[in-house]
Parts: structure tokens; C-alpha cells; sequence
């Protein structure tokens, strides 16, 4: 449900003068949906570009800092209301369903905490060091906090996942 | 394919007039009688009762062969 801040905002932000019917007013969820996500991709696009060129300048603009607080903003107020609401959880009556998704969620948690921390070792040791300009210098620690911070972020959504599954 | 236009047109009454009295668009109604738009249970009775009849013999389908 929208808020009353929401529903406000919505008439003027779409351009209607009357109110919509129901199959009008869920086109325009539909339309909204898809164009908060499109915005969420390009504003993370911007962001992720708008650090390299701040890595290159040796610099940290209100820009990046903007567009990653707006990217946060955004991405909380959708885990929040979706938790609220309950509307990603998924019930499993089958103790058999249940335990099979599970165990493909620890592969599929595993492998992407494996590829964060090699992502994030890549870009934070490699590129963006070599994006400024600077000299790369490889210390044997920096896998290990990589493959640790790989793991917890593995681990984080494993779990934050699984609280979306009931039995 | 449900029975909403069939029954407007026996009550005599255009998309626009059906419409209007149900409180919603034009183009929704016109959605609704090609089955491009399942209308919540709502407008389902608001339709039933505008058109005189009841939500079976608007939206269930019926084998007409086995008739």
C-alpha cells in the first residue's frame, strides 16, 4: 500500500487529473516498478563509475558519496516494506522441498561469496590502485581479508535469504 | 471467454455507458469483455449487478458441447 505522501505525490508524478481504476492504477505499479528498477541499475552504473574517475583524480566527490547514500536510501526502503509485508517469503509445507532449496541456497551463497571477495580483491588491490596511478604492492594478507569478507558476505545472505523461507 | 459484452448489449448499454456506471474506463471494459484484463472480484459483482445477472453466468466457463 502507498502511503498518503505517496498517493500525493503519485497524481502529479504520473499526470493523471481523475482517479485511475484498478487496472489502470496497476499499470502504473507495473510502470513504476520497472522504472525504479531501471534507475536503481543506472544509479549504481553512475556510481561505480563516478569512483573510478574519483579514483583516477585522486579525489572523493559528493557525487559518488550522493548516488551510493541514494542507492542505500532506496535499496532499505525496499527490503523494509518487503519484509513487512511478508510478500517474498515463501512457505514450504514438504520437509523434502524445504531441505532441497536450502542446500541450493548454500551452493548458490557459496559461489557468490566467492565471487565477491574475488571481485573485491581485484578491484581494490588491482584496479582502482592501478586507476590512480599508484604502485602495486600485494601484501599475503589481502586474499585472506578478501576470502574473510567473501565469506561473510556469503554468509549474510545466506541467512537474510533463508529467513524468506518458512516451513 | 467470458459473457460481459453479450450481456451489455442485451442490456442496451454501450462500453461507455457500462463504463461510467461501474466506475471505471472505458478501455478497461472494453479489457475485460476480450478477457485481456481479469477484474478483481469487486468490479466482478459491480459488473453482475450492472448488467443484471450473476458472476456465473458473466465469467464461468461453460462446455457448450457437453450441453
Amino acid at each position: 500500500m502507498l502511503s498518503n505522501l505517496e498517493k500525493r505525490m503519485l497524481k502529479p508524478f504520473i499526470g493523471y487529473l481523475d482517479e485511475r481504476d484498478e487496472y489502470q492504477q496497476g499499470e502504473i505499479y507495473k510502470i513504476l516498478a520497472g522504472a525504479c528498477m531501471h534507475a536503481f541499475y543506472l544509479t549504481t552504473g553512475l556510481m561505480l563509475i563516478s569512483l573510478i574517475v574519483d579514483t583516477i583524480n585522486r579525489t572523493f566527490t559528493f557525487g559518488t558519496i550522493a548516488l551510493f547514500i541514494v542507492n542505500q536510501l532506496v535499496s532499505y526502503n525496499i527490503l523494509f516494506r518487503l519484509r513487512k509485508t511478508g510478500i517474498a517469503e515463501t512457505e514450504y509445507d514438504i520437509e523434502a522441498d524445504y531441505k532441497k532449496i536450502i542446500t541450493g541456497l548454500r551452493k548458490k551463497f557459496t559461489l557468490a561469496g566467492i565471487q565477491w571477495g574475488f571481485t573485491m580483491l581485484i578491484l581494490m588491490e588491482f584496479l582502482l590502485p592501478a586507476l590512480a596511478g599508484e604502485e602495486l604492492e600485494i601484501h599475503w594478507f589481502s586474499p585472506l581479508i578478501w576470502f574473510i569478507s567473501g565469506a561473510a558476505f556469503g554468509v549474510v545472505t545466506y541467512f537474510f535469504k533463508k529467513e524468506m523461507l518458512k516451513k | 471467454m467470458n459473457r460481459v459484452a453479450e450481456y451489455r448489449k442485451l442490456s442496451g448499454l454501450s462500453q461507455l455507458a457500462l463504463s461510467k456506471e461501474i466506475g471505471v474506463a472505458r478501455q478497461t471494459v472494453n479489457l475485460i469483455e476480450n478477457d485481456k484484463y481479469n477484474p478483481s472480484l469487486d468490479l466482478c459483482i459491480k459488473l453482475a449487478k450492472a448488467l443484471d445477472t450473476d458472476l456465473n453466468t458473466l465469467f464461468w466457463e461453460v462446455n457448450h458441447h457437453a450441453e
